[in-house]
């Protein structure tokens, strides 16, 4: 008797859930909504990071013994071709397609992208290059210090593509 | 290559628009899915808070089968719809998970809202005390 008592009582006071399971899924699927929007943000961003990547490259074919000059001979390949030590011409108002070194001619360089500097940077030979800014004036030759692939801009899209992406672990 | 009389061609790799379209889409599937769901927990929240202090008797009165009041067959109503066809993807990430003889967040997910959802259930198919 006083089993059935206590057991009805319980009947009574807990008689559904249904909200808490609902509630729980909805809440949920807000999460997953929330988390779904703030990737596709992220990847946004990425891609106009990506944008400011030079496709191409204008390779000069050397032979041995054969003096660099600003007549020689260029041939445009897509930039993940192109290989370290290799030499890449670079016209006026053309982006810098990897980071280099100049062997070559001289030129005004705009490196606000990379550096937040405004003003246009000189550069002469011996002077670094930095992939992904453009060349305002001025003929160069430069030499590939790294490819594509490791080039700065890469490195920064490849760091904010890993800080987005990670989760921190359960 | 060339000398032999094939011109090779290198071709860039696939552009970005791809992954931007899938996220975009995934995007909208998460958002249609909330709002339904949303739809239909509202439903339930008017029928357990609002629906007992005003609305007729005979809703809540423990007169239906087995003694349980008709708004919580309604509820059960709801919240199966909402159980079903909202968590049929974290089950089958929770059974792909376990399977691998782990756990993950959908697992703890799916076993309380399923123990909350199953004990609602039971407790109609027992019947409610009709004397209170």
């Amino acid at each position: 008797m006083m089993d059935m008592m206590i057991y009805k009582m319980a009947v009574q006071e807990h008689a559904h859930n249904f909200e808490i399971s609902s509630a729980l899924i909805t809440i949920i699927l807000l999460g997953k909504y929330i988390e779904t929007i703030s990737k596709k943000k992220t990847v946004d961003k990425l891609s106009q990071l990506a944008s400011l990547k030079v496709t191409k490259a204008n390779l000069i074919e050397t032979r041995s013994g054969e003096a660099v000059s600003l007549d020689a001979k260029d041939k445009e390949i897509e930039v993940e071709l192109v290989q370290v030590n290799d030499l890449v011409k670079v016209y006026p108002g053309q982006g810098i397609p990897v980071d280099g070194i100049v062997v070559f001619g001289k030129g005004i360089c705009n490196e606000a992208m990379l550096t937040g500097e405004s003003r246009p940077v000189h550069k002469d030979i011996g002077s670094l290059m930095i992939g992904g800014s453009i060349l305002l004036q001025g003929n160069l030759i430069m030499k590939v210090t790294k490819t594509a692939e490791n080039s700065s801009i890469n490195q920064i899209i490849k760091l904010v593509e890993g800080a987005q992406n990670s989760r921190a672990p359960i | 290559m060339e000398a032999i009389g094939f011109s090779a061609k290198y071709e860039a790799s696939s552009d970005k628009s791809d992954i931007r379209k899938i996220l975009g889409e995934s995007v909208r599937h998460y958002r249609r899915k909330f709002f339904t769901s949303l739809a239909l927990f509202l439903p339930i929240l008017f029928l357990i808070w609002i629906m007992p202090y005003s609305i007729p008797h005979q809703v809540t009165a423990y007169n239906q089968l087995n003694g349980v009041p008709l708004y919580v067959y309604l509820n059960a109503v709801f919240a199966t719809i909402i159980q079903i066809f909202m968590g049929a993807s974290f089950y089958v990430s929770a059974y792909k998970s376990l399977r691998h003889k782990s756990a993950n967040m959908d697992v703890l997910i799916m076993m309380g809202t399923t123990a909350a959802w199953l004990y609602g259930i039971v407790m109609i198919g027992v019947g409610y005390n009709v004397d209170d």
